[in-house]
């Protein structure tokens, strides 16, 4: 009988009714584990990639046959997170139960052989840059050095894209060149801000898990990477936009290897000529308020979300820190359907990543989006980064806790795009309030965090409370100039128009360049008449804020009135030039170059 | 004094025996493609550093699959002293109850148990770890025998890839 054919049909048979293989069919190296090696490990572990031994020949694998055996049962190896659902995503990476089976029973014969002829040709990987070669590289100008020993390195980098002119990207590669990267998520900066942290030492990049204000992933995605993932092209109309003056920032987890790693990352982007033309948006699902007491084991932490328009979900992206351990997330359709669309039974950090669905998933309006993160805070979590365990919460760093899950969104229509955006924007408001809050629980005396939880209240439409908390974040921080900045605000929006003038002078007293203070303090003395006074603030807020559409309106007006009809041009050109729409902007500059009145 | 009997790379077996001042000796069970065995690395090559000459590390490779060309690579690669030892046979390793790599005995110059398993607590399991050890349980143990405790025995879960064992 040829030795091959008899093996698929086996393994045909074990697919449907599990293993029936028999001590008498011996398994070996060439005819049934090299396909599975070569399919599923090898495009990791072999030479120059990330995986620490290569498994391409019958020594690298018999060397580690029983460590082969033991992570895969785990389903450790190959990574990945996800268990099988209704639900396929792009890029699975599971070996099926025949193919353990066949693993184990390969390890207990004592690792065999067998005859190379019966076995599958060498697989060849292409070389460098797997889309082909790319539109723009992107290199890390000068190698940062990943230190031998000690704990795990969280470290951003910042890319400047040198792009004059924007541009729709189509894919990106990333090639990390180091077995130290374990997983990155590329983000997108027009703020500056990345670049500021990054020039705070003379190391390159900066520390730490945050992600900077300013600093967001490219609009509508997830752009994350790790090691394995094969790179794809975003679908025809689904790209995303890079501004010109874009920075790129990488944000990577690398794990010393023991011996100091150079580390030079470098991103290749392919562009296309087609302007997206579909516009997916994010949802998260963000529990900020949980509370895992040390010790427990069975913390749950969820969130929801009701559809008000019927959409396609894309893709998916769950994250937690060290102590979840499983994370679902449902649609519960408006029948009561309930249906899973994603679940990870043993969640790991290190894996962590986006996945995204062969086919998008379809849901109606009402349908309500579910997610629960259980975590376990007890010492038989052997991640707990936290011996002995201590009491854990929302927060920034490795020690605290997060419990998210993104879902990448497709309105059907434009009607549908406007009613879930307006849902998403209650939401952010809702979420900053309950973000700013677990800030201060964590601690009271932390002003920013008093200031944005009073602007969320200003945003609800919530004035008189928004003003407590202004109030008491000026008697903690007596000069932050925002605090009373936004005292002033609070005090406007209720009418009490004197408390709002005089808190907006000592914001301005705090802070002679707060451009905000001066232009409401020139709007309130130009409604009460006071038009020389009004001018002196308007001109200060028009040259602190090249982008204060309202101020040079407003100053505008009031050079009109006093004949400087130049001036008054001039600001309401430099509105038209931000927002070119500027209805107010354009009939003012039509007066201001209209032909005088005869003399009378 | 307990005397050993060590493969040297070059294949002669000798004869070693920890001299005074030693005190303690720490055979350091080591794999040259193991990750959780080069990460642990630099822990005790610092150890060595700092506890010398009161103990003395051994480092063997008991991996059968791994020659000694592959180990002085090894050694270069990771910038470590260059005398080390072959268990090929794993004789040593199993007088000694280890059956991973990375894994560490340590004994007193007489040749009694003070400590064996993990270097530090930071994986649970191949692929399960935190982001850094929050014990080090070879530190502490060799740091309460040099303080005076008497050789306690301690036994440890050492986790990492297994030894590839000759047939």
């Amino acid at each position: 009988m040829n030795r091959r054919r008899h093996s698929a049909v086996l393994l045909l048979g074990a697919a449907i009714t599990g293993p029936i293989l028999t001590a008498a069919d011996p398994v070996t190296f060439h005819e049934q584990v090299a396909p599975i090696l070569q399919t599923h490990c090898a495009s990791c572990h072999r030479p120059g990639q990330s995986g620490p031994f290569p498994l391409l020949t019958y020594e690298d694998a018999r060397k580690h046959a029983r460590d082969i055996v033991d992570v895969t049962a785990r389903r450790y190896m190959p990574p990945w997170l996800p268990a099988s659902g209704a639900h396929p995503f792009d890029g699975e990476r599971r070996l099926s139960d025949a193919e353990l089976e066949l693993l184990k029973r390969w390890a207990d014969a004592g690792a065999p052989k067998g005859d190379p002829a019966q076995g599958p040709p060498p697989r060849v990987w292409p070389d460098g840059w797997q889309l082909g070669t790319p539109d723009l590289v992107l290199k890390l100008g000068t190698p940062f050095t990943i230190p031998a020993e000690g704990r795990d390195v969280y470290r951003s980098f910042v890319l400047p894209s040198g792009l004059a002119e924007r541009r729709h990207v189509a894919a990106w590669e990333l090639r990390p060149g180091s077995a130290a990267a374990h997983h990155a998520f590329l983000f997108v900066d027009r703020s500056g801000e990345a670049r500021r942290r990054d020039a705070l030492d003379a190391e390159p990049g900066f520390a730490g898990m945050d992600t900077p204000s300013g600093v967001e992933a490219p609009n509508g995605h997830f752009a994350s990477w790790q090691p394995g993932a094969a790179p794809a092209r975003n679908p025809p109309g689904l790209g995303w936009t890079l501004e010109p003056g874009s920075d790129l920032m990488l944000q990577f987890h690398l794990q010393p290897t023991g011996k100091p790693e150079p580390f030079q990352p470098e991103v290749g982007l392919y562009f296309t000529d087609q302007t997206p033309t579909n516009r997916p948006v994010k949802l998260g699902l963000v529990n900020y308020g949980f509370q895992i007491p040390a010790g427990a084991t069975h913390v749950t932490a969820g969130e929801e979300f009701v559809l008000p328009a019927a959409v396609s979900v894309l893709g998916v992206l769950p994250h937690s820190h060290y102590l979840g351990r499983r994370i679902e997330a449902r649609a519960v359709l408006p029948d009561g359907t309930v249906d899973s669309l994603l679940l990870i039974p043993d969640w790991d950090f290190n894996w962590q990543g986006s996945y995204r669905y062969r086919n998008p998933v379809e849901l109606p309006a009402g349908t309500r989006l579910t997610m629960a993160v259980t975590f376990d805070n007890s010492t038989n979590n052997v991640r707990n980064p936290n011996a002995p365990p201590r009491a854990v919460a929302f927060g920034p760093n490795t020690t605290d806790e997060m419990a998210e899950m993104w879902f990448q969104l497709l309105p059907r229509d434009a009607a549908g795009a406007a009613l879930l955006d307006h849902a998403l924007a209650e939401r952010t408001v809702r979420d900053h309030f309950a973000y700013h809050t677990q800030r201060l629980r964590r601690d009271p005396n932390d002003v920013v965090a008093r200031v944005q939880l009073g602007r969320a209240l200003l945003a609800q439409r919530k004035p008189a409370e928004a003003e407590a908390e202004f109030r008491q974040a000026a008697r903690l921080h007596p000069d932050s100039d925002d605090a009373q900045y936004y005292l002033g605000l609070a005090c406007r929006l209720q009418g009490r128009l004197p408390e709002a003038a005089s808190a907006f002078r000592k914001a301005i007293e705090i802070n002679p360049k707060h451009a905000r203070a001066h232009g409401n303090l020139g709007l309130m003395h130009l409604a009460a008449g006071r038009s020389a006074e009004a001018a002196r603030h308007l001109a200060s807020a028009a040259a602190l804020d090249p982008t204060d559409v309202l101020a040079r309106n407003a100053l505008g007006t009031i050079r009109l009135q006093e004949g400087r009809r130049e001036e008054a041009a001039e600001l309401f050109r430099q509105v038209l030039a931000v927002d070119a729409a500027n209805a107010e902007a354009a009939k003012g500059l039509a007066a201001a170059l209209a032909p005088r009145a005869p003399a009378r | 004094m307990a005397t050993w009997e060590l493969t040297a790379l070059s294949g002669q077996v000798v004869s070693w025996r920890p001299d005074p001042p030693v005190r303690a000796v720490v055979f350091e069970f080591l794999g040259v493609e193991c990750p959780i065995s080069n990460r642990a690395q630099p822990e005790l090559s610092r150890l060595a550093r700092e506890l010398t000459p009161e103990v003395e590390f051994v480092p063997v490779y008991p991996n059968a699959g791994e020659d000694a060309e592959a180990i002085r690579r090894h050694r270069t690669e990771y910038q470590l002293t260059p005398v080390a030892y072959r268990d090929p046979r794993q004789r040593l390793a199993d007088a000694l109850e280890v059956g991973v790599t990375p894994e560490v005995v340590a004994l007193t110059a007489g040749g009694q148990l003070i400590y064996r398993g993990r270097i530090n607590d930071q994986f649970g399991g191949l692929g399960r770890g935190r982001p850094a050890p929050t014990r080090h349980d070879l530190a502490e143990a060799l740091a309460a025998f040099l303080a005076g405790s008497p050789p306690a025995g301690v036994v440890t879960p050492a986790v990492g890839c297994r030894i590839d064992r000759a047939s």
